[in-house]
C-alpha cells in the first residue's frame, strides 16, 4: 500500500514536471504576464538584453536582508553555512542555494546574511561538485532558472524561447534570401519536402556535412530537391554573420531544416 | 523497492530526453530565389596528336564542351561561367580543385576526356561534380564515330540536365518544320529537319509541291504531314530514316491537321466536306477510319492526351472558336476555354498536365497554356502573329512560329521559329537558313 502510494506520488510529480517543461501553453495559461511577449519578442538585439532583464530581480530578493537580527543567528547555527558554498562562485546571487536544493524557505532567508562573509567558500566547493554529479547535464535554461526565483523562471524560459525564435528567424532569412535556389522543373503533384540536419561549430561554420534524411533512397525530383537544400546549407556557411549567442551553443549546434518548395513551384 | 528504483531512473531518463529534444532548433524554409544554376563546363581533355576525320580529339573535346554549354544555357536553367574566369581548367586525372571552382562561383562542374580508340571510334567520358559538396553527381562514357560528336554532346547535355533538374532532357531531339521562301503570293514551302539547336539542317522535299502541318510520331522517327502533291491535299506518312513516304488513304473532301496518337499506331485528323469539318481517326495497321465528331460546326486541330484516353480539339460550335475536350471515342464533349477571344491549335503536353494553345484577341496573338479542365490559363508570349505551339518531349518548352506581317491582314513578312519555356521568361529564336513555320518537335532519339 505504502509502495503504491509512493509510486503514484512519483507519477504525479513526473506528470507535473513534464507538463511544466514540455507543454508551452501549460506555461502560458498560468502566466498572467502575457503582454510581455509582443513587446520583447521581435527585436534581435534582445539577445543580450534578456540577461540584464533577468538579473534585475536580484536586488529585490535581497530585501530579506534588512532583518538585522538574523545575522546573529548565523553564529548560533553552524549547519547552514555548508549550504552556501553553492552560491559562492556568484557572490551576489544569494538565491541560488535554495533553487538547487529544495529546502524549507527558512534557510533561504539565512543564506543572504552569510554571503558577505568570504570564509565559508572552501567547504562550498565540495557541495558544488556533489551537485554537479547529481545533475549531469543542465541546459542553459535550467542554469538561468537556478539563478532566479520561481516567479522569474517562467519569464526566463520565455526568454530562451524568444532567443531561439530569433536565431531561427535569422537563419531562415539568410537561407531564403541568399542561398536557396529551389528546384523548378518539378512535377507539382509530388511532395518535395526535404529535411536536412545541419551541424554547426561554435564558430558558425559547418561542424560536419549536412545530412538530408533518407537521401540514399531518393531519386528523381526528390533527390534534386534534396541536392538544392544541401547546396543552400553549404552556400550559406559560415553562419557567423548571424548573431548566434555563444552561451546558447547547445541550442543551435544542431538545426533541423525543412525545405519545402511547394509554394514556389507552380 | 526495485520497482521504485526503475521508476526513478526512467523518470530521469524521460526528463533528460525531453530536455535534449528541446536542444534542436527546427526551421521551415519555404521561399527561395529561383535562379539559373552557375555551372562551369571545361573543355574535354584530349590529345592534339590523335587525329580523326573531324580533327584531333582535343578539338572534338573542346567542341563538345561548347555544344553542352550552349544546350544548357538555352534551357534558361543554367548559367554557364565564362571559361576565361576559370582559375584552372582542371587536371582531370587528379580530380578537380573544388576551392578554385567555388572561387569563381560555380556550383556544378563538368569535366571530360576524349580518346581515340584503336578501332577508329572516339571514347568520350564526362563527370558532373557538386562543387560545394566536393563529390561526383554522375559520370558516363560513350563510344561513337568521330562525326557523331555533336550527338554525343547532346546526350551529355541531357544527362546533366536530368541529374540537376530531375526531368528528362530534350537536347537529343530534332525539329521538322516548313521552310518558306519566295514572294508572298508564290511561297515555296518545303519540309525540313534539323537538330533542336538548328544544326544538321536538311531539306526533305524539293518545294515542287506544298507541304503543311508536319507532325512527329511520339514513338518513332516518322512524320505525318499534309501534302498538296498533284494539287490534291492528302495526309502522308514519311519515314526519316528510309526517306520513303506513303499516302494514308483516299478521302473524299480535304483532310488536314493530322497528328499521331501517343502509341504511334493511329493518326487523328480533321476532314472537310461541303464546308463542314469533323474529326476522324485512322488506325495505321488496318487503315480503318472512324468518325469521332458529327456536328454542323467546324471541328479541327485534334490532339491526344499522353495516354490516349482523351482528345482536345477546337470548334466553333459554341458560336466562337474555343477549345474542347472529349473522350477518345468521341463522347462526353466538354468546352474548356471561356476567356475572351478565339482559341485554336490545342496541343496536349507530353506530361499531361497542360494544354498549349494559340489565342487571338484584341488584334494580337498569344501562345498560352491551361490545365485540361480549363483552369489556370497562363499566357506565355504575345505578338502580332504567332501560332502552332509544339511541346518538347519533356513538356517544359514550347516551340512555335511568329510572323512579322507587312499588312494588316497578316500577309507577307519574315516568319521565324521561336521557343519559350513554361516560366514565360526564356524566349529564344531558333535560327533557320530560310523562313520557318509550323515546327514539330521529335521525341528523344533512340
Amino acid at each position: 500500500m505504502k509502495q503504491a502510494l509512493i509510486i503514484s506520488g512519483i507519477f504525479h510529480v513526473s506528470l507535473l514536471v513534464f507538463a511544466a517543461m514540455d507543454i508551452p501553453w501549460f506555461d502560458q495559461v498560468e502566466n498572467v504576464e502575457m503582454e510581455i511577449i509582443p513587446v520583447e519578442m521581435v527585436d534581435i538585439s534582445e539577445v543580450t538584453r534578456t540577461f540584464e532583464i533577468a538579473k534585475e530581480p536580484e536586488p529585490l530578493r535581497e530585501k530579506p536582508k534588512p532583518p538585522e537580527r538574523q545575522p546573529q543567528r548565523v553564529d548560533n547555527l553552524p549547519p547552514p553555512p555548508p549550504r552556501m558554498p553553492s552560491t559562492m562562485p556568484l557572490p551576489k546571487q544569494t538565491a541560488e542555494a535554495p533553487a538547487e536544493k529544495p529546502k524549507p524557505p527558512l534557510q533561504r532567508a539565512e543564506a543572504p546574511r552569510v554571503t558577505p562573509k568570504s570564509k565559508p567558500r572552501p567547504p562550498s566547493r565540495l557541495d558544488l561538485a556533489a551537485l554537479r554529479n547529481l545533475v549531469p547535464e543542465r541546459s542553459l535554461e535550467e542554469r538561468i532558472a537556478d539563478k532566479l526565483g520561481p516567479q522569474e523562471q517562467r519569464a526566463t524560459s520565455l526568454d530562451v524561447q524568444r532567443q531561439t525564435m530569433t536565431i531561427s528567424a535569422a537563419i531562415r532569412k539568410k537561407i531564403e534570401d541568399q542561398c536557396w535556389n529551389p528546384p523548378v522543373g518539378a512535377d507539382t503533384s509530388e511532395s518535395l519536402r526535404v529535411t536536412v540536419q545541419v551541424f554547426l561549430a561554435p564558430t558558425g561554420e559547418l561542424a560536419r556535412p549536412p545530412v538530408a534524411e533518407d537521401y540514399a533512397r531518393m531519386n528523381g525530383f526528390l533527390k534534386v530537391a534534396a541536392d538544392s537544400a544541401l547546396r543552400a546549407v553549404r552556400m550559406c556557411a559560415p553562419y557567423n554573420d548571424i548573431n548566434l549567442p555563444k552561451d546558447m551553443y547547445d541550442q543551435w549546434k544542431e538545426i533541423k531544416m525543412n525545405f519545402d518548395p511547394s509554394d514556389m513551384v507552380s | 523497492m526495485r520497482m521504485l528504483k526503475i521508476l526513478i531512473v526512467s523518470l530521469f531518463g524521460f526528463i533528460a530526453a525531453t530536455l535534449s529534444a528541446h536542444a534542436v532548433i527546427e526551421i521551415d524554409i519555404t521561399r527561395g530565389n529561383i535562379q539559373p544554376l552557375p555551372i562551369a563546363i571545361t573543355p574535354f581533355v584530349g590529345s592534339d596528336q590523335q587525329m580523326t576525320t573531324n580533327g584531333s580529339v582535343a578539338d572534338i573535346g573542346a567542341q563538345i564542351a561548347q555544344v553542352v554549354t550552349a544546350d544548357l544555357e538555352r534551357s534558361g536553367l543554367f548559367n554557364a561561367i565564362d571559361p576565361r574566369a576559370f582559375i584552372n581548367s582542371g587536371n582531370v586525372a587528379a580530380g578537380p580543385q573544388f576551392a578554385n571552382w567555388r572561387a569563381v562561383g560555380a556550383q556544378a562542374l563538368v569535366t571530360g576526356t576524349t580518346v581515340l580508340e584503336e578501332d577508329g571510334r572516339v571514347r568520350v567520358e564526362f563527370r558532373l561534380w557538386d562543387v560545394l559538396a566536393g563529390s561526383q553527381m554522375t559520370g558516363l562514357r560513350y563510344y561513337t564515330a568521330p562525326q557523331n560528336w555533336r550527338r554525343i554532346a547532346h546526350l551529355i547535355s541531357d544527362a546533366i540536365y536530368k541529374r540537376l533538374t530531375g526531368e528528362d532532357g530534350y537536347f537529343d531531339t530534332r525539329i521538322v518544320y516548313i521552310s518558306e521562301s519566295g514572294p508572298y503570293l508564290e511561297r515555296i514551302k518545303r519540309l525540313a529537319i534539323m537538330d533542336q539547336d538548328g544544326y544538321n539542317h536538311k531539306f526533305l522535299t524539293d518545294g515542287s509541291y506544298m507541304i503543311l502541318n508536319p507532325r512527329f510520331s511520339p514513338t518513332s522517327q516518322e512524320i505525318t504531314y499534309l501534302s498538296f502533291y498533284n494539287d490534291t491535299p492528302r495526309v502522308y506518312l514519311f519515314n526519316i530514316d528510309t526517306g520513303k513516304s506513303e499516302m494514308l488513304g483516299e478521302f473524299e473532301g480535304m483532310t488536314f491537321a493530322p497528328r499521331f496518337s501517343p502509341d504511334g499506331k493511329k493518326v487523328i485528323m480533321s476532314k472537310a466536306e461541303q464546308g463542314n469539318s469533323d474529326i476522324f481517326v485512322m488506325e495505321l495497321s488496318t487503315r480503318r477510319v472512324e468518325r469521332l465528331t458529327t456536328h454542323s460546326a467546324i471541328d479541327t486541330s485534334p490532339s491526344y492526351s499522353p495516354f490516349g484516353r482523351y482528345i482536345t480539339f477546337n470548334s466553333d460550335r459554341g458560336g466562337s472558336q474555343q477549345l474542347y475536350v472529349m473522350d477518345a471515342d468521341g463522347s462526353n464533349v466538354k468546352r474548356i476555354s471561356f476567356g475572351d477571344g478565339r482559341y485554336s491549335t490545342p496541343v496536349w503536353s507530353p506530361r499531361g498536365d497542360l494544354i498549349a494553345f494559340t489565342k487571338q484577341t484584341g488584334g494580337k496573338f498569344y501562345i498560352g497554356v491551361m490545365r485540361p479542365d480549363g483552369t489556370g490559363e497562363r499566357i506565355l508570349t504575345e505578338s502580332y502573329f504567332e501560332e502552332g505551339p509544339t511541346w518538347s518531349p519533356n513538356g517544359r518548352v514550347l516551340m512555335f512560329y511568329r510572323k512579322y506581317p507587312y499588312d494588316n491582314n497578316g500577309g507577307g513578312g519574315d516568319t521565324q521559329l521561336w521557343s519559350i519555356d513554361l516560366t514565360g521568361y526564356n524566349e529564344r529564336q531558333i535560327l533557320t537558313p530560310l523562313d520557318g513555320s509550323d515546327p514539330a518537335w521529335s521525341p528523344l532519339m533512340d
